[in-house]
């Protein structure tokens, strides 16, 4: 029998601000909850009863705190029986002594694939590993918003700057009587984040905030506008989209995604193509040289995702040593949270290697002295965090042995996942255990390690000056952002949630 | 046995009643018109292909949902890249009447039966290729047609195939917008703004009791024999999914009295004929058939009815799973 999620937290007194068991939307049978899933659950349970009776809160409440958070990294700690997260038990019974050893200060944080949608309620918040995270995750179109974006990804986290990164989809350029369209006609249907919308969200932002707190990144691919006469790219209508984003949106990458198909050519692309080397070329006379590619979960697309492989990294990398290409989720191919993970294969725990995340590292031992590929780590290092920190140790372990720790950038995949904190945490109590730098030749991560990674190597590719005062948001940024949203029609929705097996 | 006198008048009253039913019923059936098919309901027949939202672009909010097992779906395997089928470029180059061919087949086409080759050829176009393969049970070639004097056919598969197996032809050119079945196929041309009103897509949750609805767009490609009145080719033309497919899609419902005809396509004839002819909406193909799931044939049933229908497979009497055998043929599709 299959129960909902929330129903059975309930009926368990279950309040976890960690992931305990992964939930079903329907369309597969739900999987049993792990023993291990189980003690960390009843461990999360005991604890922070335990705590907050102690300190006499209500256990909801103390959840929400940094005392909550450390409380599930120790009970994560104890069910694994490692200590896989730096957590002192002090930090369970103090916020001074998380705020003492983790200074909110400490790091410059740039996240590179952050979302919002443009009115879309996505279906993200409802897996189980990011549900509870210590916050209150609504799944309702209001909570991917753009207000929402700017309360979680700047109130709520320490990232100190944003790139708004960019989803499948292209722009309409013209009307049927040929008129130059403009802003929101040029996606009709909405489109869940067009290059038009991110350019302008990215200006409220910096305008609001007085300084560069954000960057936004171009959806333009070579396969967006085809000429289906010829069957070939359409390069009239491609430069002209070019010049637009660049010039006109002042994009600071592209996002591409090699596995769609939005301009319905038929196909999908390569790094390593010819249309690419096109678009490389056309895209070097306009000044623009930063590339960042969705590689990895690819069953985003229906009949294109082998194209989400990394193996054309390599070619186009070597060919074009003045661009910079960012691999997003460091090309791993399939989520662990996701079904058939452990059944395809997808994971080697004899040598800590990932589907296709190893044809990523391959192509760097192959090529040492490329420098121009980054692997990026949105949905890569919180997804394997929260799974298991062992194949976290392997994924970052072997992110910073082969391409090092200036060439590993920060990225959360947040909204999607609720606001980024949770993850900037994880991370920043994150390090390879001695038995696994021993094993397997990975390096401890030192605060060096880190710093490059939350936010110096981004700034680096984007340009930013690490250094420069970046101003707060001031107070009634919020309200002036939640009048802008509400003028694009925000309204509110209800939360939807899982299925679990009611036995579990 | 003593009735009181309100028992009596009870029971009298039932008997009226039950007589004015049974009559009210039989009369009903007698007098029951077959319904006009085409009479609901509009088309898009010769009409443009709309910018509808790519399956892509569906899964990016649907992966965790639809994606697991959408790519393993037959009806987006209805068209395969070579290139990701295990086993399949051992077994083309072990056939030496393929030998020049063989590079140049980038495509298959079919999954359980026959496997037919294909090469691009322009856009929305394939050439396919005169040979093909025969499959056993177990999923093995058994045997081959056609090789003895392989060629490639040129428009062949834009007047037979395309309809079913690729998505959005565009009835000018007869070139296909995505090979294999897009989302749009079944979903028709979706309002984004189904994230805030799932009733704006057709077979959401919301969206199942339209059987009209339902039954056309299955029927559009399951419902073997018809043809469009149109073109004249054995699919319709410019369907869009919530369109009337019979006011251009020409079909010969006797085939479901046809006991020459295999169970199975028969009893996709009767469904379809108890929908929008003898208008019992009662049952359509999603209360049985549950397309969003695994591959695996024991799920395909979202459960077993007993309804008489089901009783053309499956057995009457005794086991309900036991499923008769039979051979399906298609002129179309040449097996």
């Amino acid at each position: 029998m299959w129960i909902r999620k929330a129903l059975r937290d309930m009926k368990k007194g279950v309040d976890s601000p960690m992931p305990t068991q992964v939930v079903s939307n329907e369309e597969f049978t739900p999987r049993p909850q792990t023993k291990t899933q189980k003690k960390i659950e009843r461990l999360i349970t005991e604890m922070s009863e335990a705590r907050a009776k102690k300190l006499g809160m209500e256990r909801r409440d103390f959840m929400r705190t940094s005392m909550g958070m450390a409380t599930c990294f120790l009970a994560s700690n104890i069910a694994f029986g490692k200590n896989n997260w730096e957590v002192d038990e002090i930090e369970t019974w103090e916020e001074a002594a998380t705020q003492e050893k983790w200074p909110k200060s400490e790091y410059f944080i740039i996240d590179v694939q952050a979302h919002f949608t443009n009115g879309f309620a996505l279906n993200f918040r409802n897996m189980e590993f990011v549900k509870n995270m210590g916050f209150n995750l609504n799944n309702d179109k209001d909570s991917y918003g753009f207000k929402n974006f700017v309360k979680e990804m700047y109130f709520d986290s320490e990232t100190s700057m944003v790139v708004i990164s960019g989803v499948p989809g292209r722009e309409l350029q013209r009307d049927a009587q040929g008129n130059v369209l403009e802003g929101a006609a040029r996606t009709p249907r909405g489109g869940v984040l067009p290059s038009w919308l991110m350019s302008k969200a990215k200006n409220e932002i910096n305008t609001i905030a007085g300084s560069q707190r954000a960057l936004s990144q171009g959806n333009l691919a070579p396969n967006h506008y085809w000429n289906k006469a010829t069957n070939s790219i359409d390069k009239a209508a491609t430069i002209e989209q070019m010049e637009r984003e660049i010039k006109m949106y002042g994009i600071n990458s592209w996002k591409w995604y090699c596995h769609t198909d939005p301009g319905q050519s038929g196909n999908g692309f390569q790094l390593d193509d010819d249309n690419a080397a096109w678009f490389m070329e056309e895209s070097r006379k306009r000044g623009m040289k930063v590339i960042s590619v969705h590689k990895g979960f690819s069953y985003q697309s229906r009949t294109l995702g082998h194209l989400a492989n990394p193996k054309d990294v390599e070619k186009a990398a070597l060919n074009n040593p003045d661009f910079t290409f960012v691999v997003y989720h460091s090309a791993l191919k399939h989520g662990p949270n996701e079904p058939e993970w452990v059944k395809a294969n997808e994971y080697d725990p004899t040598t800590g290697d990932f589907a296709w995340h190893k044809i990523l590292m391959d192509i760097k031992k192959r090529n040492p002295k490329m420098k121009n590929v980054y692997c990026e780590v949105g949905s890569f290092f919180n997804v394997l965090a929260v799974a298991n920190p062992e194949m976290a140790m392997h994924g970052i372990g072997k992110n910073i042995k082969y391409y090092g720790s200036d060439h590993v950038v920060w990225g959360t995949d947040c909204l999607w996942w609720g606001s980024p904190q949770w993850a900037i945490d994880a991370f920043k109590r994150f390090q390879i255990s001695d038995e696994m730098c021993e094993k397997f030749g990975y390096k401890k991560i030192t605060k060096q390690d880190k710093a490059n990674i939350l936010g110096l190597n981004a700034a680096r590719i984007y340009g930013v000056d690490a250094k420069a005062k970046r101003k707060a948001l001031p107070a009634d940024a919020l309200d002036r952002l939640k009048t802008a949203y509400l003028e694009r029609g925000g309204q509110r929705a209800n939360s939807a949630y899982g299925w679990v097996r009611a036995d579990d | 046995m003593v009735f009181s006198k309100v028992s009596m008048i009870k029971l009298a009253a039932l008997i009226v009643t039950g007589a004015f039913l049974f009559n009210t019923v039989t009369s009903g059936q007698e007098t029951k018109k077959a319904l006009d098919p085409k009479a609901w309901g509009g088309n898009h027949v010769g009409g443009q292909i709309p910018q509808y939202v790519q399956g892509d672009e569906c899964l990016f909010c649907h992966r965790s949902d639809i994606g697991p097992t959408w790519q393993d779906n037959a009806h987006t395997r209805t068209i395969r890249d070579r290139k990701l089928q295990a086993g399949w470029d051992d077994i083309l180059k072990t056939q030496q009447s393929l030998a020049s061919l063989e590079p140049e087949i980038e495509f298959l086409i079919g999954i359980r039966k026959h496997i037919g080759f294909l090469k691009k050829s322009g856009y929305g176009k394939f050439d396919i290729l005169n040979a093909h393969a025969v499959m056993n049970r177990e999923g093995r070639v058994e045997s081959w047609q056609g090789n003895e004097k392989p060629q490639w056919e040129k428009g062949k598969f834009d007047k037979r195939c395309a309809g079913c197996h690729a998505t959005a032809v565009d009835q000018a050119s007869l070139a296909f917008n995505a090979y294999a079945l897009d989302c749009y196929s079944c979903h028709g041309d979706v309002d984004l703004g189904h994230t805030k009103d799932t009733t704006l897509v057709l077979l959401s949750k919301k969206r199942r009791k339209e059987a009209q609805v339902i039954t056309s767009l299955c029927a559009q490609c399951h419902l073997r024999g018809g043809k469009s009145r149109s073109t004249g080719l054995p699919y319709p033309n410019t369907f869009i999914s919530g369109d009337n497919l019979f006011q251009d899609f020409e079909v010969d419902f006797s085939k479901a009295d046809d006991q020459n005809l295999n169970p199975g396509d028969r009893h996709i004839y009767r469904n379809v004929r108890d929908v929008v002819i003898n208008g019992d909406e009662s049952i359509t193909c999603i209360n049985c058939h549950q397309v969003h799931t695994a591959t695996n044939a024991s799920l395909r049933h979202r459960r077993i009815l007993r309804a008489p229908i089901c009783t053309e497979c499956h057995n009457p009497e005794g086991s309900f799973k036991f499923v008769k055998p039979y051979t399906v043929h298609s002129e179309t599709c040449e097996y």
